[in-house]
């Protein structure tokens, strides 16, 4: 026992909680100590409930709660009266404060390469803190209880000095490191978050070492405790740099800390009131909060899983997208290719079967006459054909020409309807034209595009109609100012669904083989391409499967007052 | 787990152990036994500030 007696100083011997007494002058100290932890209790608590598995946000609780021992231990040097617990709570401060560094220091190592120090740094700092463990109850820490005075104070051993000296070297290292991370390659485009992360760590222990450095410097004690209104800025900038570059969400961490901070504030209210009853509606409201609470945090973290999800969809789309129309214009490119490839000896097959029809290598049998016919029939197909997938890949490659001029659409129907009239007679079909254009009939298109898209339709229709005829009319509408050209047949017709996607590449109605009939499914695909480029519009219409079809295409007529596309 | 984490749990272990520990200790020493010393004035009364 020591020969003291406290009543000299007049020191305040009962305390609450060994931290609440009257030696605590004015509630400057309370606020300085008890603020900070609230805090960083409430913050680090709010990251920890929605990203635990972050080792950041876990290290950022951990300093969290060896801050909150370090300002009660604190808070104990300030209240208490008990020279026994000032020399306790002294000597075991320093663990304290030493954990809030090294935390702080792993704290930067997980934010910035989401890994620990390294083994060797791990060994370095437990070596670095053997002196501390070993001598923190000695005297090398504190020498004694100061009695020379009525301030409560121990007198500092040399171990304080090795204690700062660490708590410096830390800094530094932490310093170091940041700048270190910054120069290097691989984060050089997270600059500024390393940037913002080491000084915010560093600011915040300068903060909170601040009443320490001015205390030990016997400055003021009291002075330095304004350092400690520091800590929660600092903190809440560090939980901000979480929160930005952690991928966590900030509605997710509002909707948490403001049902978090209600929820503390309605229980606050059963400590500081006693009116009648008061307990039972605070309990049920908080209660009710709580469950309130729990539904909008849940509700809201519904909506960021499920908008996580869509990004990350649209992101893989976008890559398919991309993918696809580097696949597709590959596709068009060897269609081009493979396309001029076959047309140039088709042309020579067509040439040689057209010659020797004509007799240009003296007579032939019949019998070769008819297969050279299939020859020439088939080639032609095939020449169709192969001008389809030309034209296709012209289409989408964006390099399809046209020459406008304006000429008598009527007029060349019925050349192509001659011209086409024995193959269509040769099939047992017949072919009519019919003309109910009272104007010029003059439209301003490709001549060339214009006379394939119909010879195509007549084709369609040629192959999609086993008997019957095919009728091409030409008409007028001069209120519409529209002139449009139709095909119509008796063949197998469509059903509603087909007229939707008729037009589709590689779309044939759905009843085009029960007739047997070949082809690409790219003809209406490339017609209605053409037509609308030229300023036209084309539809098909059909009164169901086995009822026949219509085609009909419609130009902008020219008057002589002008209309139709310009050039 | 790997050596070095085992190795990196190992000296976290080590560490939060060695400061329970260390304040234990100091609870033993400096409340239970109250092993510290008090300086005082030669005439054992502190000096007042004022």
């Amino acid at each position: 026992m020591h020969n003291f007696n406290p009543q000299y100083c007049e020191w305040d011997t009962t305390s609450t909680f060994l931290i609440f007494s009257d030696n605590v002058f004015g509630n400057f100290i309370y606020y300085s100590h008890l603020l900070p932890i609230a805090c960083l209790l409430f913050l680090s608590g709010v990251l920890v409930w929605q990203s635990y598995k972050d080792p950041a946000v876990r290290t950022l609780l951990f300093i969290s709660l060896a801050f909150t021992a370090w300002s009660l231990s604190d808070l104990v040097l300030w209240a208490t009266a008990n020279p026994s617990h000032t020399m306790f709570f002294w000597s075991i401060i320093i663990h304290f404060e030493l954990l809030i560094y090294i935390g702080s220091l792993y704290f930067v190592y997980y934010f910035i390469s989401k890994k620990p120090p390294s083994q060797r740094a791990e060994l370095l700092i437990f070596i670095a803190y053997i002196p501390i463990l070993l001598f923190a109850h000695t005297s090398y820490n504190l020498q004694g209880f100061d009695y020379t005075n009525c301030w409560r104070e121990a007198l500092e051993g040399k171990l304080l000095a090795y204690v700062y000296f660490m708590e410096l070297v830390i800094a530094v290292w932490i310093l170091a490191y940041g700048i270190y991370q910054m120069r290097s390659e691989v984060a050089r485009h997270r600059t500024k978050e390393i940037l913002l992360v080491t000084l915010g760590t560093v600011a915040f222990l300068t903060s909170f070492s601040l009443g320490n450095i001015i205390g030990t410097l016997e400055i003021d004690w009291e002075l330095g405790q304004y350092g400690l209104f520091g800590v929660p800025v600092f903190v809440s900038l560090l939980t901000f740099l979480i929160i930005r570059y952690r991928s966590i969400s900030t509605k997710l961490f509002m909707a948490q800390g403001l049902v978090g901070g209600i929820f503390v504030l309605i229980i606050s209210i059963l400590f500081v009131r006693e009116i009648e009853n008061v307990r039972i509606i605070t309990s049920t409201t908080a209660i009710l909060v709580l469950l309130l609470g729990y539904y909008l945090i849940k509700s809201v973290n519904q909506e960021i899983i499920q908008r996580r999800k869509v990004e990350e969809l649209a992101g893989r789309l976008e890559k398919a997208n991309a993918r696809l129309k580097i696949l597709d214009k590959m596709k068009s490119e060897f269609v081009s290719i493979a396309s001029h490839q076959l047309r140039s000896p088709l042309t020579s097959i067509r040439g040689y079967a057209s010659m020797l029809l004509e007799g240009s290598f003296g007579k032939i049998p019949a019998k070769v006459v008819d297969a050279v016919e299939h020859i020439q029939d088939s080639g032609r197909y095939m020449a169709l054909s192969i001008e389809d997938y030309l034209n296709v890949s012209r289409i989408e490659a964006g390099n399809m020409r046209y020459e406008y001029s304006d000429f008598n659409l009527r007029e060349e129907a019925e050349k192509l309807v001659e011209e086409l009239r024995p193959m269509v007679l040769k099939k047992g079909l017949k072919l009519k034209s019919e003309s109910a254009c009272s104007s010029g009939c003059t439209v301003r298109a490709d001549i060339g595009k214009t006379r394939q898209v119909i010879q195509n339709l007549i084709d369609n229709a040629l192959k999609y109609a086993p008997k019957g005829s095919i009728t091409v009319s030409t008409f007028d509408d001069k209120k519409k100012k529209t002139i449009s050209i139709r095909i119509s047949d008796t063949g197998v017709g469509m059903s509603a669904e087909t007229i939707q996607d008729i037009f589709d590449k590689f779309i044939r109605a759905r009843n085009a083989n029960a007739i047997n009939v070949t082809g690409t499914g790219l003809g209406l695909f490339v017609a209605k391409k053409m037509i609308e480029e030229m300023g036209g519009r084309i539809w098909a219409e059909s009164e169901g499967e086995g009822k026949g079809s219509v085609f009909t295409m419609e130009f902008p007529l020219i008057t002589k007052s002008g209309g139709g596309k310009k050039k | 787990m790997s050596t070095s984490t085992h190795i990196s749990a190992f000296i976290k272990i080590a560490l939060a152990l060695g400061i329970l520990a260390s304040i234990g200790i100091t609870y033993q020493s400096k409340i239970v036994n109250e092993d510290f010393e008090v300086f005082t004035n030669p005439d054992g009364l502190p000096e007042l500030d004022e």
